[in-house]
């Protein structure tokens, strides 16, 4: 069945039918109502010490050997995990952003990921710089600036206190990036369409 | 021919539901890339949201709001498009973000948050339009409403009257048509949420966009 006009017209309008906003004090209200907050902090419990060895004096060989096998044992798992994790280090391709993923590993992954993304973006957008390069050099340009400001935040990293903040800052501008290449795809579709679709 | 005019009853059963939405609703976001981007897209466009909920199931309040602000805006026009009326769109909109963050350990991340928290949304939605005893008429399979009967001239439409005669429309034919053509419900999914047929929803559907064209060509 053909899609009529009304139908088309809504669906390709779909954002602009989010015409309104929600009332400013209802997050205030929500939260009032959300369960206390659980603090990160509030989580980690102290670890528990417990004796292994027995505390009389008169230690027998058989104690002097139990406990030295836990030791010995309790020796080897760390060198075992040790090993694991340099070897997951040095072996692995990294898949991260090194200097962010210091911060936050999880980011890291996240934000090479987007980087990635972008750079193939970047360069589907590469395309039209012989048909178009008027609108070539305007897209570029806008993703150029924002890469530079993602550049200097990058390198503020390592010394800056608030580092957290900082990466949160970074994952925005990517996406930020990134929204902005999809539009600019979005338009290059766009214009790239047979026109007789737009005028039906 | 009409039958019977019938109070709907019942709430949707369906979860497993919310997880083809989410699929859609994706779908319709990468509509216009490329198709070798659409898997590594799918899995970032999870990504950034991911987080976020497990930090929201830990109790996260920074990571409620995130979401809150991400969400409130296209949820509260949901509501609005359903309800038509501010006062109920804010009651709803508050009342199903408490659910959904009190709920949200059932939410195992097979969707997206934003299928997941629209399906909430819809529901008390509908349930809130129901108090006001909106009958949703029942056909016969028989009564076929023919497509040529609109009424479609060539004239320019504006986003803003065609949203605005969407308003006007009566509540029963303004949900089932909002369901339809901006919250991207099949007929199948309209017919459960609502508790009617689909045939139903397929007439009130084509009965609704007649009456909105009408409207649109005065």
């Amino acid at each position: 069945m053909k899609k009529d006009r009304i139908e088309r017209f809504i669906r390709d309008n779909r954002e602009e039918f989010d015409a309104f906003e929600p009332p400013l004090g209802l997050w205030a209200d929500i939260e009032r109502r959300l369960p206390e907050a659980i603090l990160p902090d509030a989580e980690e419990k102290e670890a528990k010490v417990i004796p292994l060895g027995n505390a009389a004096g008169n230690r027998s060989w058989m104690h002097f050997f139990i406990e030295k096998s836990w030791r010995m044992a309790a020796g080897v798992v760390l060198l075992l995990g040790l090993g694991f994790v340099a070897g997951q280090y040095v072996m692995k391709p990294r898949y991260t952003d090194p200097i962010i993923a210091q911060v936050s590993p999880e980011e890291g992954k996240m934000a090479f990921r987007y980087a990635s993304l972008i750079e193939t973006k970047r360069s589907e957008i590469k395309a039209i710089e012989t048909s178009n390069p008027q609108l070539y050099r305007e897209f570029a340009s806008e993703i150029e600036q924002l890469d530079k400001d993602y550049q200097n935040l990058r390198s503020e990293l390592p010394q800056t206190p608030n580092q957290t903040e900082l990466v949160e800052a970074m994952i925005q501008n990517l996406q930020l990036q990134l929204d902005i290449l999809n539009r600019q795809l979005q338009i290059i579709n766009r214009i790239s369409k047979p026109s007789h679709e737009k005028t039906i | 021919m009409i039958h019977e005019a019938v109070e709907i009853v019942g709430v949707r059963k369906g979860v497993e539901r919310q997880e083809r939405r989410g699929g859609e609703e994706f779908i319709s976001k990468t509509r216009n890339l490329p198709v070798f981007l659409k898997p590594l897209e799918q899995t970032l466009y999870l990504d950034r949201h991911y987080s976020l909920v497990e930090a929201c199931k830990r109790g996260d309040r920074k990571a409620q709001y995130e979401l809150y602000r991400l969400y409130s805006k296209s949820m509260f026009n949901v509501c609005m498009r359903i309800l038509n009326h501010m006062g109920e769109a804010e009651d709803v909109l508050q009342e199903a973000f408490l659910d959904a963050f009190q709920k949200i350990h059932d939410f195992r991340q097979t969707s997206t948050f934003g299928a997941w928290l629209k399906q909430i949304v819809v529901n008390r939605a509908i349930n809130q339009l129901r108090q006001r005893k909106v009958q949703w008429v029942e056909v016969e399979e028989a009564e076929y409403v023919g497509e040529e009967a609109l009424l479609q001239d060539e004239t320019e439409w504006e986003v803003e009257r065609v949203r605005v005669g969407i308003q006007r429309l009566p509540d029963g034919f303004r949900t089932v048509l909002s369901l339809y053509l901006l919250e991207g419900y099949d007929h199948e999914e309209i017919a459960e949420v609502l508790g009617i047929s689909e045939s139903t929803s397929r007439t009130q559907y084509m009965r609704a966009k007649r009456k909105l064209v009408e409207m649109l060509s005065t």
